[in-house]
């Protein structure tokens, strides 16, 4: 048995990717599953940024900074 | 300053834990986002959910409206323990009543209670114990160690108290301390202050060093305890964390419409199913990974769909057509087990009607030649003798008549539909007589069974299938459309191509939900390139329709004989149906939940749909092609064959021969499985660009 099937979540690219023969073959006149390339563009982004930019974890690196600091005597 | 201290999930909190249970006398826990766990984010959808059925409830007012008037509300109470001295902590219960109150004018307990048990159901059906809290506080409790929970929450006490019981982890907390019961906050440090304090009554002489508390807020739950001595644990969940801010976004892209609100929407419904252990152990199956992964989702929006038609027709009863309409009723019959407080639901009525039974009582009156060509659109059509079986005219009182015009095999395939022959045996008035007697034989039975079901007593009927053409819809018009009683009849389908015989002038009382070739929207045309799979996950394991007989003054459906060659084969199959089936309710049971927490509409929700449909039926996987050839699907329309849906074999070798191929696979049932081994999706890609310009080209 294949261990890795495909659920309920298809990644934007793909169904981007699946949007592109409707386009090409028959010029569909709605936006049908097609996420749009500019929104696509939009949530990828964020998306990265999120995974990028963690404010908790840059919080509790700050505060283990401070706490270390105030070990050795250096900090408030 | 002690060093701040972080985990990175249950497992190692309780590792971390394990070699200080000499010391740790209490362990206070955060609960959302520590404990619970939220499908839906970000956690205010849930009170702008609340706002909708509020605004709904009273009428006349808008969802945005009421949602301003709640935190106008909120921002007031919170105001108001700010300058009594408290932090700004506010309780449900004035809120309630002050919002209430303010919608309408004047104080309302039977709207408040509403709110109250509005809000608790969301909450309710939004959250689940997360993965290894349970066995964690478990296992506190049998090392002796008391075990708290501490929230800043608005709800009240015996309100969260509810919710984690509904999770599961009510009998395992020693107590309960909520921010709104004490008009103080975890986040001021206050709440901590006054939870040792009540703690040191329960357990004597207990320390702040003596107590740990684990929570996903460094300033409420590390920072303000350290500073009272408490040891502040930092739940550091960083796959949660992405998940919660991943759907967050999720919900923000979802107001720009499209594919959006759909992906947002099965987003909820793909984390609870992931939270629900008996679904992930059933989906270890093969074909109840299926039904809850491709069929669930098409089959549960078609459901909501309908259940929008029903809001909007109001008809009197629903008739499930045998055997494809049979998962509709299951699913039905759920649904509104599943909404105990609506009030109008038709009552759904399961009848055994086929095509050919209704075709047969179609011809009381004689079979035209417009009517018979029906027999035709299956490409492994067998001319006249298709013909026959199509309108269940029994192959041997036609044969001598036939052989007269010039038929010496009656299972000639018949291009030219207007062939001679078969326009001279039609207009032969032997052959009409012969024809009219079986049809109205077959009429005054198909009439007495439906009236037995309560079909002509009704005023406004809805007919429920997995459709394709209508066709029992349109033979039951021209049977008794002429009747003075005969319903208003809406026909709903799952899909509906308009292929064979139009829209018989039905207009907007005929509707494919999911698929309506009328619409010619391309991207709804999945469903139709392999219209056998969704019959197969749809069907009941009896037999189809043959006929009627008489049995103690009723009229009986006679099914198909198990006996039957092409039966056998289906009947092999049907535990594997039952699998479909059973991940097709499984999803339905999530899918609820996300509907009531979201509101959505089909139409919003559809577009992800037949994205998930598009890359099931042109994209699928190796597995998922092998598994489906095994099913048996059988043409029982005028044909008693079975349909190899196994897969042609191609190469790559046949990719450079793109027009031979598309010739090869074009009257295959399922044209795109033939890619599945290549492991890769650009021959399918490509494929399927070929498909549609050859669609559009045909058009």
């Amino acid at each position: 048995m294949s261990r890795k099937r495909i659920g309920l979540m298809l990644s934007v690219g793909r169904l981007w990717a699946m949007s592109r023969p409707f386009r090409l073959g028959c010029r569909s006149r709605t936006p049908g599953f097609s996420p749009g390339a500019r929104d696509l563009v939009v949530y990828e982004r964020r998306r990265l940024w999120h995974w990028l930019y963690e404010r908790e974890r840059l919080e509790y690196h700050t505060m283990d900074l401070r706490a270390f600091l105030k070990r050795m005597g250096l900090g408030r | 300053m002690k060093k701040p201290m972080r985990v990175k999930d249950f497992a190692a909190l309780q590792a971390w834990l394990e070699t200080r249970l000499d010391v740790i006398r209490c362990v206070s826990f955060d609960v959302f986002d520590t404990l619970l766990a939220r499908c839906i984010e970000p956690p205010d959808d849930i009170q702008r959910r609340v706002a909708v059925l509020l605004a709904e409830k009273i009428g006349g007012i808008t969802p945005d409206a009421a949602f301003e008037a709640r935190r106008a509300v909120e921002w007031e109470l919170r105001r108001a323990a700010l300058s009594d001295g408290l932090d700004h902590e506010c309780h449900f219960d004035p809120l309630a009543e002050s919002w209430v109150a303010r919608l309408i004018g004047h104080p309302d307990p039977a709207l408040v209670g509403f709110v109250h048990r509005a809000e608790r159901e969301l909450e309710s059906l939004a959250l689940t114990a997360k993965p290894g809290a349970l066995a964690l506080l478990e296992w506190l409790r049998a090392q002796g160690v008391r075990v708290i929970a501490v929230s800043d929450m608005y709800l009240s006490h015996d309100h969260l108290a509810a919710l984690l019981a509904d999770c599961g982890l009510g009998g395992l907390l020693d107590r309960l301390y909520v921010s709104s019961e004490f008009g103080l906050g975890k986040y001021s440090g206050r709440l901590h202050v006054r939870v040792l304090e009540l703690e040191g009554q329960a357990l004597e002489g207990l320390t702040p060093a003596q107590v740990v508390h684990v929570g996903d807020n460094l300033v409420s739950d590390m920072r303000a305890p350290m500073q009272l001595g408490i040891r502040g644990i930092y739940l550091d969940e960083r796959e949660e964390r992405l998940r919660r801010r991943r759907q967050t976004l999720s919900a923000e892209m979802a107001a720009l419409g499209g594919v959006w609100p759909g992906r947002r929407f099965f987003e909820i419904v793909d984390y609870r199913m992931e939270q629900d252990a008996a679904c992930q152990a059933a989906c270890a199956d093969f074909f109840h990974h299926y039904g809850a992964h491709v069929l669930g989702p098409a089959f549960s929006t078609f459901l909501l769909g309908l259940i929008e038609k029903i809001e909007a027709v109001k008809p009197d009863k629903l008739f499930f057509l045998a055997r494809d309409g049979y998962l509709f009723e299951k699913m039905y019959a759920r649904w509104r087990e599943l909404e105990p407080d609506r009030k109008h639901w038709p009552e759904p009525v399961y009848v055994y009607a086929s095509r050919r039974v209704v075709a047969t009582a179609s011809v009381a009156e004689g079979l035209s030649p417009e009517q018979a060509v029906v027999a035709f659109y299956n490409p492994k059509q067998q001319g006249l003798l298709s013909v026959l079986k199509t309108f269940g005219l029994p192959v041997e009182d036609f044969a001598d008549l036939a052989r007269e015009q010039g038929f010496a095999d009656l299972a000639e395939p018949l291009h030219d539909w207007r062939d001679p022959r078969l326009l001279a045996f039609l207009a032969d008035e032997r052959v009409q007589t012969r024809i009219r007697s079986i049809g109205e034989i077959s009429r005054e039975r198909l009439r007495r069974y439906f009236e037995q079901q309560g079909f002509f007593a009704s005023e406004r009927v809805a007919l429920v299938d997995i459709g394709w053409n209508g066709t029992i819809q349109k033979f039951l018009r021209d049977s008794f459309g002429k009747r003075p009683d005969y319903p208003d009849v809406h026909g709903w389908y799952f899909a509906f191509v308009a292929a064979m015989h139009g829209d018989f002038g039905m207009g907007d009382r005929i509707e494919g939900l999911i698929l309506d070739a009328r619409r010619d929207d391309s991207y709804e045309r999945a469903p139709m390139d392999f219209e056998e799979i969704f019959e197969q996950g749809a069907r009941s394991g009896e037999g189809t329709t043959l006929g009627y007989a008489e049995q103690d003054g009723q009229v009986i459906p006679v099914l198909k004989d198990d006996r039957a060659p092409d039966r056998q084969g289906e009947i092999a199959c049907n535990p594997l149906i039952e699998h479909f089936q059973a991940g097709v309710l499984d999803h339905l049971e999530h899918f609820h939940a996300a509907w009531r927490l979201t509101g959505h509409h089909a139409t919003e929700i559809k577009p992800y749909v037949l994205g998930l449909l598009e890359r099931a039926v042109v994209y699928p996987t190796r597995e998922e092609v092998r598994e489906i050839s095994r099913l048996v699907h059988t043409e029982d329309f005028g044909h008693d064959h079975t349909l190899d849906i196994g897969v042609i074999s191609i190469r790559y070798f046949d990719l450079l021969r793109p027009h031979g191929l598309y010739r090869k696979l074009r009257n295959q049932p399922w044209k795109f499985s033939a890619f599945a081994h290549f492991g890769w999706t650009l021959p399918a890609w490509l494929f399927r660009l070929m498909h549609l310009l050859d669609v559009r080209r045909r058009s």
